[in-house]
């Protein structure tokens, strides 16, 4: 049974591609087939974070309109073959997805990959509604703000009461938590909410915090998942997929680096 | 004793729960009442209602059958109606559904001089096992509300009883909704509530006495027409 999990937040902007990237990028590194469907009409991005923008040819449009097949459409990552990316469309208007629609393709990629990535536009409108739909778990990617942990708890109001799975009484949508772009130096300072903070909010299962780093920024621009490098954020990454997956990792990227300052202050107390 | 009655017939009070439709229009009615299951979870899931055309703004034949179509399609099943005009009474007992009474004849003028109603709240209280979130609202009509996880900013409760918030109350809470003086609100959490009303007596969360129990255990309650806090445990 493929797996199908939305990245969604309440608010644009807090890293929901590069996350959504990420995650399908280390889910086929470890060997399961993945599909990452970019549900963004109009703003397409998801190709380039991963590198295959030149490589578009169909999208996600053209097939729900059935002037493409789906296996033209899916772009096979080049690096990572057990990857397969399904890019929205820049030119065509968001208001062409249809739940059935979008349900015919979620079954016929289900037939192939273990999971389906989906990554969802921000907020609470009909495009985020589509890709949430018949999601089985729920990424809620979130920044260290208030306005982001307010927006995304109205998001997963919403989950639990307009998915498939709300909707037919079964199980509901698994929710878990990633906060990007955490700064535990303005954490610690009290510039920025803590996880903690965040999760006494939201009450979600925390899977893991994405350290702010230009490492992801530099990664996006140049089209590689910042998990294939060493950097902490890629690390952060793969550890998060670790936990979804059932591993025991312990969080890391919490709190402020033990390095040689830090520790000689703490020898100083 | 062996002699057990094989049947009895007693007098006694059953409790469903009624809808009341007001808008004359039927998609925003649907989408209510889908709103309303949504939130309800199990408690609402097949149960058995009773339908109240009272204050019904569209009462004819035609958006009756559409009414009764769709509440049966969200899976919920009409045993009986009221304050439904002639025209409709016969046709609904024809497809089985029972005419109620609309007034309580069981009880008879006990107080001629009726003092402001104040329901006591019924039965059990509404538990809510997920936090209540930003953009939803609940209310437990006729009962207490008890919320397991919290209610977020942005987020509703109402109850005609009692409000209970474990954990954090950082939304709005209206206990004693329909006027009881005597509901009271507890929190374990005191986290800066948007709104604390009882029986319409309300404090916004820049009230002093708000602020002084920021993140505490409190218990509210009602003292001629002043909100009194008090600490809870210990």
């Amino acid at each position: 049974m493929a797996r199908v999990i939305v990245v969604t937040s309440g608010k644009g902007g807090v890293g929901k591609t590069t996350t959504s990237a990420n995650i399908a990028f280390e889910l086929a590194r470890r060997g399961h087939p993945t599909c990452v469907v970019d549900f963004d009409i109009g703003l397409r991005n998801l190709d380039l974070v991963l590198g295959c923008e030149r490589r578009v040819v169909y999208d996600l449009v053209n097939v729900l309109q059935g002037e493409a097949r789906l296996s033209q459409a899916l772009i096979r990552d080049k690096r990572e073959k057990n990857l397969a990316i399904l890019p929205a469309s820049q030119t065509k208007n968001k208001d062409v997805l249809t739940l059935d629609g979008v349900g015919r393709i979620i079954a016929e990629l289900a037939e192939e990959f273990s999971y389906i990535v989906c990554d969802s536009p921000a907020g609470i409108e009909q495009g985020a509604m589509h890709a949430m739909y018949y999601a089985d778990d729920a990424f809620v990617v979130v920044n260290p703000e208030v306005s982001s942990v307010r927006d995304a708890d109205r998001m997963i109001g919403l989950l639990t009461a307009k998915s498939r799975r709300a909707q037919m009484g079964e199980p509901p949508i698994k929710e878990y938590l990633l906060v990007t772009r955490y700064q535990p130096k303005r954490v610690a300072e009290g510039e920025m909410l803590s996880a903690d903070d965040i999760i006494d909010t939201l009450r979600i299962k925390l899977l893991g915090v994405i350290p702010e780093s230009s490492d992801v920024l530099q990664a996006s621009n140049s089209g590689e998942p910042v998990v294939q490098s060493k950097s902490q954020a890629g690390e952060a990454y793969k550890d998060i997929v670790g936990r979804y997956l059932g591993e025991d990792v312990p969080l890391r990227f919490m709190n402020v680096e033990g390095g040689f300052f830090s520790r000689l202050f703490k020898w100083g107390k | 004793m062996s002699s057990a009655a094989p049947l009895r017939i007693k007098a006694d009070r059953f409790l469903f729960p009624v809808i009341f439709p007001v808008s004359a229009d039927m998609a925003a009615l649907r989408d209510a009442l889908r709103e309303k299951l949504a939130m309800a979870g199990d408690f609402l899931r097949s149960a058995s209602l009773v339908l109240d055309l009272g204050e019904w703004q569209s009462v004819n034949a035609q958006s009756f059958a559409t009414l009764l179509q769709f509440i049966e399609a969200e899976g919920l099943h009409i045993i009986g109606l009221r304050n439904a005009p002639e025209t409709l009474a016969a046709r609904a007992r024809a497809q089985g559904i029972t005419l109620l009474h609309a007034a309580r004849q069981a009880e008879p003028e006990v107080a001629p001089e009726p003092q402001a109603a104040a329901p006591v709240p019924v039965q059990g209280a509404l538990v809510l096992e997920q936090p209540v979130r930003s953009g939803q609202q609940v209310y437990a009509r006729g009962r207490d509300l008890v919320a397991l996880q919290g209610v977020n900013i942005g987020a509703e409760v109402l109850a005609d009883g009692n409000i209970f918030v474990y954990g954090r109350l950082a939304g709005r809470a209206l206990a004693g909704a329909v006027g009881d003086a005597g509901a009271r609100i507890f929190a374990t959490q005191l986290a800066l509530p948007q709104l604390i009303s009882i029986a319409g007596n309300f404090m916004l969360s820049d009230h002093p006495l708000v602020g002084q129990h920021e993140g505490k255990s409190v218990s509210i309650r009602l003292q001629s027409e002043d909100l009194v806090f008090e600490p809870l445990g210990y």
